[in-house]
């Protein structure tokens, strides 16, 4: 059944594109901005003003520079295995929790929601936390990377999605007999698709894009994470200032800086589709009926 | 996510007191939750005890529990200083602001990306857009100065157009439109994806079924898209209300000057400033719990205003 | 767990060598049995240098191998990241675990309370195991005032310069090429740089149309950085911050320089002398500025990009002589240049260390020969050479094979180049590696400043002190800050400053002068 578009609508939809199309040139153009500049001679940028549409005096000297420093490879190596591991650890439990939490027939979950919501809130600090990490045996341990498992606010998010799904689903699998656990992996799951890809991606970005934790809980140089050694490039000769030389890759520091965001974002980037298709497609919860 | 109404039809009969039996029926439940709620033992509440260092005159070596207690003593430090309610101030009305400006903003960016029927353009917009969200907080504030600077990309323009040239950072009336607009610009892309995923789960058929009812496009968002969406955008407005009283220091610090404090300064910047001089952890714990109290209450309040109105709630 | 046994060992280890003879001999080289310790842990930051040449830790570096060799104590070296050093600090001090030596910045840490049960007073075991130091010390009486507690007892071991001239590595520049085109002469006075500047803004010296000619740049006012605008208060004998004048303790703002400074800052900056946008300037945007052909005077460091092109005549940044006001008087108030021993990085010994007199038995080798030379050249056909009788870097350095800049090498070759970790450092081998404007700058800027001004950084404080301080100066700075930006920037005129005065008392400076006032009286009696 074709409904034929009305002028209003055409109008709407090619306002629609142009608004949109502005948008993704506003957010392109600084991002553009960036990898032009990684190219380019810094004092150059500087110059440029904030307009930079080719690289400046092409050059890639502060991608060897990055690319070359000792233990960037296996940095990122690291990271993809705190990502990874890290990544399945947190969104299952967040799944798990959430899941129980949604659960009408769960005696206390206002309470432990409660308890939850306050260490959003409330933290007792670095010097304590850092204590009670030391006294589990975790310092200096990849594990830290991973551990501090779920985040409250994408427990949250999690919960509301589920919250929101019919009751029917879970009642008339439990009238076919099912348990809390069929309900939760052969029903829920499955159609939790757009929200498992979306915290997943959360959980992912936060894991790849930490520098804190390793900087204050790890010792050995081999399981430093992306991000430690990479902010190390950044602050080359930011330190004391105490002698008229300074090292001459402080001419190009300024470069370092976007090359190293380039170098730190492309693999993010090219996982992003791939999570995509879950919530772009649209999901259909017609298991209702029927 | 589908329609609230599903929700409200079969609400199950609430017993008026929990017996053993409900509990135990729950078991699996419990189990679920159980490395949750381990975690969150272990990491955020053992190191809870350390809320107490705001009310200690804290003494690393003596640690947490051989510093001197103090009382109320850094909470009134924090009140009394010249400049609390300037930063208290400035503090409030930038996140008011980011929350009025910038929490509508993904929204409308979503609905209107699900509007489109081409799904490559779509696809295309919705990648670019998050993009900024992963370039660094000082990279930014750098291409921020530029552009504003008296040489820069907005003056240029301005010039363009017939405008004198500003000096944008150095007129305390620019800062937070500013840090506000830019904000927006970096996080649109990326907190649209929540909204995204939440249209993906409307249900098809609700707008089948408008559609034969003779909705058109307006009526179907009216109907059925934005009540679809309604509890993810009721739960993200509470916990964003939850975060009021919440600014990092890296942002603003990177981005001011001596000549815009007025509008500038904010609570992070100050408590940042302090500790330069004199590392004070008591000082900065008390600052710190000062905020929580003040973002929990309002969240509560959130909590319970939407309840009542919306239907929708933490709890 | 295998660490925590390692430790164990380590320091049962040094335990037992301290138990077998304590050898108080003077310039004992040898192997263990001699007092050295078998372990050593250090607690250091190191600057990125050393991982850009190859390092994993410091020993990698020439000098502290040197060290291994002749004393037989292997060093485990922890090395927080520079970045998070004060926190990782903290950490240490808070999980009750110390390394037997901690390099950090004492002076600001001694006085605080219980600091007793971290570290260990120095004086007696210094006089029993460091006989270099301890003569050193004895010739050089002046050093030891900086670094000794108002006490009399000695909590830690700075960086010492030998020399006066390696403090001096800042200081006023211009651009000699556009003075030469312009045919004007070096400004040697606030009114003779005030026309050089107007004519860098008016007659194009870059060859370009001029608009985007900034005479001269900084960054913001009041700052304490390299390239303060108000740094050109100095002529006129005031200060943004506090200051000495006959012995008295005075705080800029408050003193009627100020207003003088002030007024000619002003003047500069509504004639357009000044870059526009200075308040958004870090060095790098300052560099970049003056590289680009912009900008023809600045105050502070040399440009990066100038300081190993030796040959780059286009545009000559050279150093000229500190500038005196109408009054004649040439203050200069760069800290730096008083700084003769960095407190701020100094070496403790904590109680952590089983054998303190060992450790600083060890330690006592860099601070006489050959030790000493060692630690600023490295090792002898290596890194240097001797020509003549006098030591010269070799291209190992100066032009390393695998392009690693002069510095770079000299921080994982010698002690001195490390920067980060106390020791004597001489002239001779820093100045080597200069480039020629660098080198000829530093005479000019040490002979024309008068420093007698400067309130002296090796100052201490009590811990109250510093609360006090920090409780009424974290107020006034900002608004003081605030108030003289807004008077530069034309927003508010000069008549404003009796209020803002006024305001500053009221805050309570007048209690701070007096801390100041008495701290720099316990100082004197040192």
């Amino acid at each position: 059944m074709k409904i034929k578009r009305s002028l209003g609508e055409r109008i709407f939809d090619a306002a629609n594109c142009l608004f949109l199309t502005t948008i993704l040139f506003c957010t392109l153009y600084p991002c553009w901005y960036v990898l032009m500049a990684s190219m380019s001679d810094p004092n150059l940028v500087q110059d440029a003003k904030g307009i930079v549409f080719y690289p400046l005096k092409f050059g890639l000297y502060s991608y060897i520079d990055v690319l070359k420093y000792s233990q960037l490879w296996i940095s990122y190596r690291n990271t993809v295995f705190y990502v990874i591991f890290g990544g399945i650890w947190s969104v299952s439990l967040t799944m798990f929790a959430a899941f129980a939490l949604s659960r009408r027939n769960l005696p206390g979950k206002n309470g432990i929601l409660m308890f939850i919501m306050i260490t959003m809130y409330f933290s007792g600090g670095l010097i304590p936390t850092y204590l009670v990490i030391k006294g589990i045996g975790l310092l200096d341990n990849p594990l830290v990377m991973m551990l501090p498992g779920v985040a409250a606010a994408n427990l949250i998010i999690t919960l509301s999605y589920f919250r929101s799904m019919p009751y029917e689903l879970e009642e008339s699998a439990k009238i076919d007999g099912a348990n809390d656990y069929t309900v939760l992996f052969r029903i829920m799951i499955p159609l939790a698709k757009p929200i498992i890809a979306v915290i997943s991606l959360y959980y992912m970005v936060a894991i790849w894009n930490n520098y804190f934790t390793g900087l204050i809980y790890l010792k050995t140089r081999s399981l430093f994470p992306l991000q430690m050694i990479l902010r190390e490039i950044l602050i080359q000769n930011s330190t004391a200032e105490i002698s008229m030389q300074t090292d001459s890759a402080q001419a190009y520091a300024e470069n370092v800086k976007y090359a190293v965001i380039v170098v730190s974002t492309v693999p993010i980037l090219c996982v992003y589709p791939f999570l995509q298709r879950f919530f772009i497609k649209g999901v259909m919860i017609g298991a209702i009926k029927g | 996510m589908a329609e609230i109404t599903a929700r409200k039809a079969v609400k199950a009969p609430l017993q008026s007191h929990v017996r053993w039996r409900d509990i135990y029926e729950a078991r699996h439940l419990y189990i679920l939750l159980l490395p949750t709620v381990l975690g969150y033992l272990i990491f955020n509440y053992a190191p809870m005890c350390g809320l107490v260092i705001a009310f200690q005159k804290f003494s690393l070596i003596k640690g947490v529990f051989g510093s001197q207690f103090v009382g109320l003593d850094n909470f009134v430090k924090f009140l009394t200083a010249p400049n609390f309610w300037q930063v208290f101030q400035n503090t409030l009305s930038i996140n008011l602001m980011s929350l009025v400006f910038g929490f509508p903003a993904p929204i409308i960016f979503a609905l209107l990306l699900n509007e489109v029927r081409n799904t490559s353009f779509k696809k295309a917009v919705q990648t670019i857009t998050y993009m900024p969200h992963f370039i660094s907080t000082v990279v930014i504030c750098s291409m921020i100065l530029t552009f504003v600077s008296s040489d820069g990309l907005i003056n240029t323009l301005r010039g363009i157009f017939g405008g004198k040239e500003i000096s944008f950072m150095s007129h305390p009336q620019y800062f937070q439109p500013i840090y506000i607009i830019s904000g927006i610009w970096q996080g649109l892309g990326w907190s649209s994806i929540i909204y995204i995923a939440a249209l993906s789960g409307v249900d098809q058929q609700l707008y089948e079924a408008a559609k034969i009812d003779g909705a058109g496009r307006w009526k179907q968002l009216w109907n059925v898209t934005l009540p679809g969406i309604m509890p993810t955008i009721m739960i993200l407005l509470i916990m964003n209300i939850g975060h009021l009283m919440s600014m990092g220091y890296e942002k603003v610090l990177l981005l001011y000057n001596s000549a815009i404090y007025s509008k500038a300064d904010v609570i992070s910047t100050f408590v940042y400033r302090r500790g330069l001089l004199n590392a004070e952890y008591s000082f900065s714990a008390a600052v710190g719990l000062f905020n929580s109290v003040i973002n929990f209450t309002l969240l509560m309040i959130a909590n319970f205003i939407s309840k009542k109105t919306t239907e929708n709630a933490l709890w | 767990m295998k660490k925590a046994i390692a430790a164990v060992v380590a320091l049962s280890l040094t335990a037992v060598m301290a138990g077998c003879g304590k050898d108080v001999s003077l310039e004992s080289e040898g192997k263990n049995g001699k007092g050295y310790p078998d372990e050593l842990s250090i607690w250091c930051t190191v600057n990125t240098n050393l991982t850009a040449g190859g390092a994993k830790d410091l020993n990698d570096n020439l000098f502290f191998q040197y060290m291994e060799e002749q004393t037989g104590t292997h060093v485990n070296w922890t090395h927080p990241s520079a970045s998070s050093a004060e926190q990782n600090f903290n950490l240490m001090i808070a999980s009750g675990v110390f390394s037997d030596m901690i390099v950090s910045d004492w002076s600001s840490k001694y006085q605080k309370e219980d600091m007793d049960a971290l570290i260990l007073p120095l004086g007696d075991l210094i006089e029993d195991n460091m006989p270099n130091l301890t003569k050193y010390l004895k010739e050089n009486p002046d050093m030891k005032k900086q670094f000794v507690a108002d006490s009399g007892e000695v909590f830690y071991i700075p960086i010492i310069r030998e020399d006066k001239e390696l403090c001096v590595y800042l200081g006023p520049q211009i651009r000699k090429d556009w003075l030469d085109k312009l045919g004007l002469e070096i400004p040697r006075t606030t009114d003779e740089l005030y026309n050089v500047l107007k004519a860098f803004k008016t007659r194009n010296p870059n060859g370009g149309d001029g608009k985007d000619i900034k005479p001269m740049t900084g960054t913001g006012f009041a700052k304490n950085a390299a390239f303060d605008i108000g740094n050109l208060l100095w002529p006129f004998g005031a200060h943004y911050d506090f200051y000495l004048d006959g012995g008295e303790v005075k705080y800029g703002i408050m003193e009627p320089e100020f207003e003088e400074g002030l007024k000619y800052i002003r003047k500069l900056y509504a004639e357009n002398l000044i870059d526009p946008d200075f308040l958004l300037n870090d060095r790098t945007k300052i560099e970049a500025r003056v590289i680009n052909n912009q900008v023809g005077f600045i105050s502070g460091y040399q440009p990066t990009a100038l300081q190993t092109s030796m040959d780059d005549g286009v545009r000559a940044v050279v150093g000229i002589p500190h500038l005196s006001g109408p009054n004649g008087g040439r203050k200069c108030f760069y800290k730096n240049y008083e700084e003769m021993v960095l407190n701020k990085i100094s070496i403790a010994v904590s109680t952590a260390c089983k054998d303190s007199g060992g450790a600083l038995k060890w330690l006592d080798k860099i601070f006489g020969e050959p030790g000493l030379t060692y630690a600023n050249w490295g090792r002898e056909g290596v890194s240097y050479e001797v020509v003549d009788g006098k030591p010269r870097w070799t291209d190992y350095v100066m032009k390393n094979s695998e392009g690693r800049t002069p510095k770079v090498m000299r921080t994982i070759s010698t002690l001195s180049g490390v920067e980060t970790f106390p020791t004597i450092v001489q002239f001779e081998p820093y100045v080597q590696q200069l480039g020629s404007w660098g080198r000829e700058a530093i005479p000019v800027w040490t002979d024309t400043a008068d420093t007698s001004g400067i309130y002296p950084p090796a100052v201490s404080f009590t811990e109250q002190e510093a609360a006090d301080i920090a409780d009424v100066m974290s107020t006034v700075t900002t608004y003081m800050q605030e108030s003289v930006t807004k008077i530069i920037l034309g927003t508010e005129g000069i008549e404003s400053l009796a209020a803002v005065r006024e305001r500053i008392r009221g805050l309570g400076i007048d209690r701070i002068i007096k801390i100041y006032d008495d701290a720099y009286a316990r100082y004197q009696k040192r």
